[in-house]
C-alpha cells in the first residue's frame, strides 16, 4: 500500500466526490430497512399519488410507495456490486498470481480457460441463465462472478510476470530482503491499483447488469430493482410521473456507476505518482 | 663500500635544552619529542641504487641527514649507521669531517640558501677538493670539467648562485657531491624543481654511478623517478618503513595498501586512472602512540589486530630482507575475492567459462566486455544473488554460498545500470536510501541522521523537500547519485557499479564516477566495474579485465593492458573506443 493512501485520497477533489455520493447511496441503500418510510412490497396505499410528506417520491400504478422501494432497489445493486466485485476480483487475483508464479502447464491451462472466458460475451449466457433458470439472487452473483474474473487474472497475471523482473524488486532481494518484505513494500503495492480498478470495474459492471436484467424482466420480479422501477415507470411515461417515479431510479444508476468511475479514476492517479499533479508535499 | 642502517631511531626534542635530553637518554619521554624515524634497517649495497619514498614529513630528509651525521642538534640518535663497518654514530664531528665528501657526499635539497651566496658555483664545487688540500687551480679546473658534466653552460660556472635558475643549481649541488668522488652518494630530492630533460639526464647520472660500483641512496617523492632509477625502493611512511620492494614491482605489484595509495597519488606517464590522494592524514608527529600498526587509521584493509598489535616483517619471495618485505599483520595487499574456475549456464547457453580472477582489498576492478560477454552474469555471481554452475567463490575465506545471504548482502553494495528501475518509483529518496536500512532492522531514532550526509556524501541536498521528492521529480544524475547513496549506507566493503553511468550523459558521467572514485578513496573499499567502455575503464581502474565470450581472455594493471593490449579482443575494444 503506497504511504499515506487515503490522505492522498482526501486531496483528490474528484475521488472525494466519488466517495461522498458513493457512500452516501451505500448508506442509505444499507440502511434502507432502517430509513425507509414504508414496507417497498405494501401495496396498500393509493395508487399513482403525486409526492407528499407521506410519500416523497408518490405511489406507482399499484400503490408502492416509491421512495421506499428505490432505497430497497439501491440495496439490491450495491449487494450485488459489492459481492459479484469481490468474488470475481479474488479468484482473479488467486488465478493470475498463481499462474505467473508457478507458470509451466497449470499456467497454460487457467490462462485457455481464462481466453475462452473472454471470447464468450457474459452478458448473453447470464441472459439465458436467468430466463432459463430464474435463479435467485445469490446464484446469480456467483454465476456472474465466476465468468467476470478472467480480465482481472490476465491483469494481475501480466503485473505479476513483469514485476518478478523489476529492477527494483532485483534490488531489495539483492539487499538481503526476505521474500515477505518484497510481498508487502513491493509487490503488493503494485497489485493494489489493479485490484482496485478491477474491483471498481467489475461492479460497475455487476450494477448497470443487474439493472438490465432486471428491466428486460429476466430478473426475479418479487426483488426491488432499479431495472424494474425503471421498466415500469417507462409503462407509465403518458401519466407524466417522469419526474418522481422513472428520474430518480435513473438518477440513482446513474450516479452509482458515475461515482464509481470518479473513485477509480482517483484511485488510479493516487496509486501511481506519475499521474499526480502535486509533488513532494508529503511523504 | 656499503652505506648500513640497523635499527635505527631518530627523535627531535621538542622543548629548549635538547643537548640535555640528547645526553641524558633517561630523560627521553614520548611528550617531549617527535619521532622521525622509528627502527629503520636497510642496506645499500655497492652498486646499486636504493630509493626512499614517501610522502612529505615521513622522515626521508632525517634520514639523508643521518647517513651524514648532519642532523640538528635537538636530534636523539639510537641504532646504527655503518659505512661497510664503520659506525658512524660513534665517531666525532672532526672523524666524520674526514669521511663527508669523501667517502659519502650528499646532495642537500634545493631549498633557495642551500648554496653560499657570496661565492661563485665554480667556487663551491672546488670546495671539497680545495678542503682535502688539492691546489686550487687544479681544484677550480676539476670543478669546471664537473660543472661541464653537469650540462651548465659555458660562462655560467662564474655566476653566483642566486643569477642560476633552479635547475641549474640542482646540477650545481650534484656537482658538488661527484667531485670528490666519493663511494656512497646520498641524494635527497635530486630532481625536486627540475625540468624532465634535466631529470631525464641526472637519471643517466645517478645509472653512471651505480655502474660505477657506487651506492646511491635516493630520497624522493617522485615514484616515476624512483622507479626510473633506482633497484629497489623503500617505503617510509611516519618514521617507518613499511615496504622494501624491487623496483620494476613498484607499479604492477605493490604489496603495502600504503605504496599502492602512493602510486595511485602520482602522476605518471604511465598510469590512465585519475589521481587519488590517500585517505586520511598521517598520524601525530609526537611520538608514536598507538601500539598498532602506525597505517592502520588510513588503511583500507585493516582489522581489529592491526590497532592493537605491531605489524610483523613479511618477506616478499624467499628468505633474504633485502630481496623485499612487507610489514603488515595480513601480509600485504590481501585478497578479498578469488573465483576459482567459475561457469554458468542458461539452459543451453554456456555464459561463463571457467573464470578464475581475484579482487583484493581496497582495488578498483573494471570488468569490460561487449553486451552479452557475461560481466553482469559474473558481477550477480559475486554479489551472491545467482549460484554458479560450478567452481568456487571465495571472499575472505569462505566461500560465497556458504556465508548468510542476508550478511553478505550486507557487506556488498550494488549500484545498477538505470536508476530509474532500480528504486521503486512509490519511494520516496529517504524511503529508497532507508530501505537497507529496514531491511536488515537497522532502521531507528539516528537514521534519519544517517541518510542526511549520505545524501551530503553524494552530493545531494539534505533538506527535508528533497527527501520527499520521488525518483520522477529527479533528473537521471541525481537519482543515480540517491543509488549509490543506498548502495553505500550500510558502509559495504564491495561496491559492485554494473554499468551505472551507461545511461547519464557524458558531464553526468564524468561527476558520478569522479564521486564514486572519491568516496572508494574516502571509503577505502574495493569495487567493481561492470563496463562495456574501456575508455572509461582505464579512467577508473587499476586492474581491467576483458571478458569476452565467456571468458576472461587479458587481466592486467589498466596502463599495461591499455598499453600493451595481448589479445586480440582487447585490441579491438581499444581501436573502436579510438573510433578506429
Amino acid at each position: 500500500m503506497h504511504t499515506k493512501f487515503f490522505q492522498e485520497f482526501k486531496r483528490n477533489k474528484i475521488g472525494v466526490i466519488g466517495l461522498v455520493i458513493l457512500l452516501f447511496l451505500s448508506t442509505s441503500a444499507v440502511l434502507a430497512p432502517v430509513i425507509a418510510p414504508h414496507d417497498p412490497w405494501d401495496y396498500s396505499f393509493q395508487y399513482l399519488q403525486q409526492p407528499s410528506m407521506d410519500h416523497l417520491l408518490g405511489t406507482n400504478d399499484i400503490g408502492y410507495d416509491i421512495f421506499s422501494e428505490l432505497l430497497w432497489s439501491l440495496r439490491t445493486s450495491v449487494l450485488f456490486g459489492v459481492s459479484v466485485a469481490t468474488i470475481a476480483c479474488t479468484i482473479g487475483m488467486l488465478v493470475g498470481v498463481s499462474a505467473a508464479l508457478f507458470g509451466g502447464t497449470y499456467d497454460v491451462i487457467v490462462m485457455r480457460i481464462a481466453d475462452a472466458l473472454l471470447a464468450i460475451p457474459s452478458i448473453l449466457i447470464l441472459i439465458l441463465i436467468a430466463a432459463y433458470f430464474r435463479p435467485s439472487l445469490f446464484v446469480l452473483i456467483i454465476t456472474l462472478s465466476l465468468i467476470t474474473w478472467q480480465t482481472v487474472a490476465r491483469g494481475i497475471r501480466a503485473q505479476t510476470l513483469s514485476l518478478k523482473t523489476k529492477l527494483h524488486i532485483k534490488a531489495s532481494k539483492n539487499m538481503g530482503a526476505s521474500t515477505l518484505y518484497v510481498m508487502r513494500k513491493h509487490i503488493i503495492p503494485e497489485l493494489f491499483p489493479l485490484y482496485a480498478m478491477g474491483f471498481i470495474t467489475k461492479a460497475k459492471i455487476a450494477v448497470f447488469m443487474e439493472a438490465g436484467l432486471s428491466f428486460l424482466g429476466i430478473f426475479d420480479p418479487a426483488t426491488k430493482s432499479l431495472g424494474i422501477m425503471i421498466s415500469y415507470a417507462t409503462h407509465h411515461l403518458y401519466l407524466n410521473i417522469w419526474f418522481n417515479w422513472l428520474l430518480p431510479p435513473v438518477l440513482s444508476l446513474s450516479l452509482i456507476i458515475i461515482s464509481l468511475a470518479f473513485v477509480s479514476y482517483a484511485v488510479e492517479e493516487i496509486s501511481d505518482p506519475r499521474l499526480r499533479r502535486y509533488h513532494g508535499t508529503q511523504i | 663500500m656499503a652505506l648500513k642502517f640497523k635499527d635505527l631511531n631518530v627523535k627531535y626534542g621538542i622543548y629548549d635544552a635538547p643537548e640535555d635530553i640528547c645526553a641524558n637518554t633517561s630523560t627521553i619521554t614520548n611528550t617531549n619529542t617527535i619521532t622521525a624515524l622509528e627502527d629503520i634497517s636497510l642496506e645499500i649495497n655497492n652498486g646499486e641504487c636504493v630509493a626512499v619514498i614517501g610522502e612529505s614529513g615521513s622522515g626521508k630528509t632525517t634520514l639523508s641527514l643521518a647517513s651524514m651525521k648532519l642532523l640538528a642538534h635537538n636530534a636523539y640518535i639510537s641504532g646504527k649507521i655503518l659505512l661497510d663497518d664503520l659506525d658512524i654514530s660513534d665517531l666525532t664531528n672532526e672523524e666524520m669531517e674526514k669521511i663527508r665528501w669523501n667517502k659519502i657526499s650528499i646532495v642537500f635539497q634545493n631549498y633557495g640558501d642551500v648554496l653560499n651566496p657570496l661565492h661563485r658555483i665554480i667556487d663551491q664545487v672546488a670546495e671539497p677538493l680545495i678542503k682535502n688540500e688539492e691546489s686550487r687551480s687544479a681544484a677550480l679546473d676539476q670543478s669546471k670539467k664537473m660543472l661541464d658534466f653537469m650540462k651548465i653552460k659555458p660562462g655560467r660556472d662564474m655566476l653566483f648562485p642566486h643569477q642560476i635558475s633552479g635547475g641549474e643549481r640542482q646540477r650545481v649541488l650534484m656537482a658538488m657531491a661527484l667531485i670528490t668522488n666519493p663511494d656512497i652518494l646520498v641524494l635527497d630530492e635530486p630532481i625536486a624543481s627540475v625540468d624532465a630533460v634535466t631529470k631525464s639526464y641526472l637519471s643517466k647520472v645517478i645509472k653512471e654511478q651505480v655502474k660505477a660500483n657506487k651506492a646511491v641512496l635516493l630520497i624522493t617523492h617522485d615514484l616515476s623517478f624512483a622507479h626510473l632509477c633506482s633497484d629497489r625502493i623503500a617505503v617510509l611512511y611516519s618514521g617507518k618503513l613499511l615496504e622494501l620492494l624491487p623496483s620494476q614491482k613498484l607499479l604492477d605489484a605493490p604489496h603495502h595498501p600504503y605504496t599502492r595509495a602512493l602510486v595511485r597519488s602520482f602522476p605518471m606517464m604511465e598510469r590512465t586512472k585519475d589521481l587519488a590522494g590517500v585517505r586520511g592524514s598521517p598520524p601525530s608527529k609526537m611520538s608514536h602512540s598507538t601500539s598498532g600498526c602506525i597505517f592502520q587509521q588510513r588503511c583500507t584493509q585493516s582489522i581489529d589486530i592491526c590497532s592493537n598489535k605491531q605489524p610483523p616483517v613479511k618477506l616478499r619471495n624467499g628468505s633474504n630482507v633485502n630481496d623485499g618485505y612487507v610489514v603488515c599483520h595480513r601480509g600485504g595487499i590481501a585478497t578479498m575475492l578469488c573465483i576459482k574456475n567459475i561457469s554458468k549456464s542458461y539452459k543451453d547457453i554456456e555464459v561463463l567459462k571457467n573464470i578464475s580472477i581475484t579482487l583484493d582489498e581496497g582495488e578498483i576492478l573494471a570488468l569490460v566486455g561487449e553486451t552479452g560477454s557475461g560481466k553482469t552474469t559474473l558481477a550477480y555471481l559475486i554479489a551472491g544473488t545467482i549460484k554458479p554452475d560450478g567452481g568456487e567463490i571465495i571472499f575472505r575465506g569462505r566461500e560465497v554460498q556458504k556465508i548468510d545471504k542476508k550478511e553478505f548482502s550486507k557487506t556488498v553494495g550494488i549500484v545498477y545500470q538505470s536508476p530509474r528501475d532500480s528504486i521503486s518509483h512509490r519511494f520516496t529518496i529517504f524511503e529508497a536510501i532507508a530501505e537497507p536500512l529496514r531491511i536488515h532492522g537497522l532502521f531507528d531514532d539516528g537514521s534519519a541522521n544517517r541518510i542526511k550526509n549520505a545524501l551530503l556524501e553524494v552530493q545531494l541536498p539534505d533538506e527535508e523537500y528533497f527527501m520527499k521528492k520521488y525518483p520522477h521529480e529527479l533528473s537521471g544524475g541525481e537519482l543515480q547519485r540517491v543509488a549509490i547513496a543506498r548502495a553505500l549506507i550500510l558502509e559495504p566493503d564491495l561496491l559492485i557499479a554494473d554499468e551505472s553511468t551507461s545511461f547519464l550523459d557524458s558531464s553526468v558521467q564524468a561527476k558520478i564516477l569522479k564521486l564514486l572514485l572519491d568516496l572508494q578513496n574516502e571509503r577505502g573499499i574495493s569495487m567493481l566495474f561492470v563496463i562495456h567502455d574501456i575508455g572509461i575503464a582505464r579512467k577508473v581502474s587499476d586492474r581491467i579485465a576483458v571478458i569476452h565470450d565467456g571468458m576472461i581472455v587479458e587481466n592486467g594493471p589498466s596502463h599495461r593492458v591499455i598499453e600493451n593490449p595481448q589479445h586480440f579482443y582487447t585490441k579491438l575494444l581499444i581501436d573502436a573506443s579510438k573510433g578506429n
